[in-house]
């Protein structure tokens, strides 16, 4: 019976052809997906080092001026829901202690 | 039967069906891809935040009053912070959110003291000056940039920060901190906020409580620990509600495989055929489930390279915008740990994908021979 592939290769070639030609995708891959990590870690760094030298709280992922960039400036008394039947567990509370000169303290929530 | 030649049986009759495994193959690779995306996102993301905060102070002193935040006075407060054992480095901070035309952004004010200085050799801003984040709009380049606090105040622009950096700076303005007093209505020898470090963060909670009765107003304390864990919740919450749209999606793909099934075996008669020719059930359901990874590895592979190129793969735009609903920063997230997130959404799509076409191949594997070459299974 003559080989479907006879046309193109003949013997074993063909069969090393493709096995190399997986290698190398495969390798390409691996190479590809090394080289975006390594960008990516090079970045984060240079975050670490700005938030470390001007001691920011938050990296920059929301807007200046949300509840999620700046939570320590919400009023505790404002609700910020945008609907009222949403859960208020679902909202970013964050566990503070709040002192009153030197009267004890109590934390919040 | 060796599994060589059915791998050869099962390409040949995947041959005589392109369409329905081009089909296939895309359907699962997008459920894949989706599923892998969001599983991966919601992990990346937590891990990304999670390191970057390891680079913030681990406590947060702000003085508060009967009506939000107050101006705190730096020489009283560095005194009462410093008498508390375990605080490490306690410094003030100027900084706030202020008005660039339209648009808030969040100034952070320097001076060059102690030899304070900016990653990258970048010059401390002295008055006058500043440096804007890469998502800082600076529409009149030619009269530098107006920003507007407690006073209006017009800076020159000495350049942009890295973009490289723009996951904590992204919307920053570093300016010098008379200009910032100015900006946040602050007198001299006024700060925001003091913060300090721990030399353990399971510290932190026993000196937030020792340093609230330290200074001689009310004061808010905030642990580094309490924002993770504030965060942690967030993010979880978030990747949550993501998850649930994909159930849908992965009823669809089920019946999709089941229809697939049915339609594609139980009604061939080549198969009844093969049946009286003496393949064994095994045989069959072997073949079936051949063929069935022959389609859903590649899909599957596709896949999660796909979710992989799609939140790892620098310079994506559109990742804060759907993550955040801004057009906030270049995201450059961690891929460390991702793996796991990548064998959770195989499991997710593949798992489905093996039990129903097994129980499509058991369906055709049961009928009587005969029954399928007159097409009578359907």
């Amino acid at each position: 019976m003559k080989n479907r592939n006879s046309d193109h290769c003949e013997g074993g070639d063909c069969s090393r052809v493709k096995y190399w030609v997986s290698i190398s995708i495969i390798l390409l891959t691996v190479g590809l997906l090394a080289a975006v990590a390594h960008h990516a870690d090079g970045n984060r760094r240079e975050a670490g080092r700005w938030m470390e030298s001007l001691d920011l709280s938050l990296p920059a992922f929301w807007p200046s001026g949300t509840p999620l960039r700046q939570p320590l400036a919400l009023v505790p008394a404002v609700d910020t829901r945008f609907i009222p039947s949403i859960p208020r567990r679902l909202t970013l509370k964050i566990d503070t202690v709040i002192s009153a000169a030197g009267h004890g303290m109590e934390a919040r929530p | 039967m060796n599994i060589v030649p059915m791998m050869a049986w099962s390409r040949r009759d995947l041959g005589r069906r392109p369409a329905l495994a081009v089909l296939l193959f895309l359907a699962l690779s997008t459920v894949t891809a989706l599923v892998a995306a969001v599983l991966i996102l919601h992990h990346a993301v937590v891990r990304t935040f999670d390191g970057l905060l390891d680079h913030s102070p681990a406590m947060v002193v702000r003085r508060v009053g009967g009506g939000g935040w107050m101006p705190m006075p730096v020489a009283p407060a560095l005194s009462a912070v410093r008498s508390a054992p375990g605080a490490v480095r306690p410094r003030t901070r100027i900084w706030g959110v202020v008005a660039a035309g339209d648009v808030p952004v969040t100034i952070v004010g320097v001076e060059k003291v102690h030899g304070f200085g900016l990653p990258g050799g970048i010059e401390v801003p002295t008055p006058g000056q500043a440096w804007l984040g890469t998502g800082v709009r600076w529409p009149d380049k030619g009269q530098g940039l107006a920003l507007t606090g407690r006073q209006r105040v017009t800076l020159a622009v000495s350049g942009r920060l890295p973009e490289s950096a723009a996951m904590a700076v992204h919307d920053l303005v570093v300016l010098h901190a008379d200009d910032a007093r100015r900006l946040l209505g602050l007198q001299p020898g006024q700060a925001s906020d003091l913060v300090l470090d721990v030399f353990h963060d399971q510290e932190a909670d026993s000196l937030a409580r020792e340093l609230s009765t330290a200074f001689p107003w009310p004061v808010q304390i905030t642990t580094r620990h309490a924002v993770r864990t504030a965060y942690a919740t967030h993010f979880a919450a978030r990747g949550a509600a993501g998850l649930l749209g994909f159930i849908p999606a992965l009823l669809a793909l089920v019946l999709l495989i089941a229809a697939l099934g049915v339609w594609g075996f139980r009604g061939r008669p080549d198969m009844g055929l093969m049946k009286a020719m003496g393949w064994t059930s095994g045989d069959l359901l072997r073949l079936h489930l051949t063929r069935a990874v022959l389609v859903g590895l590649p899909a599957f592979a596709a896949g999660l390279l796909g979710a992989w190129a799609v939140c790892f793969f620098p310079g994506n735009k559109w990742l804060p915008r759907l993550l955040f609903d801004w057009s906030g920063p270049t995201l450059a997230l961690s891929p460390h740990g991702a793996i796991g997130s990548l064998a959770l959404a195989a499991a997710v799509v593949f798992l489905p994908y093996l039990v129903a076409s097994f129980w499509s191949g058991w369906q055709t594997v049961q009928a009587d021979p005969m029954e399928l070459i007159q097409g009578r299974g359907q």
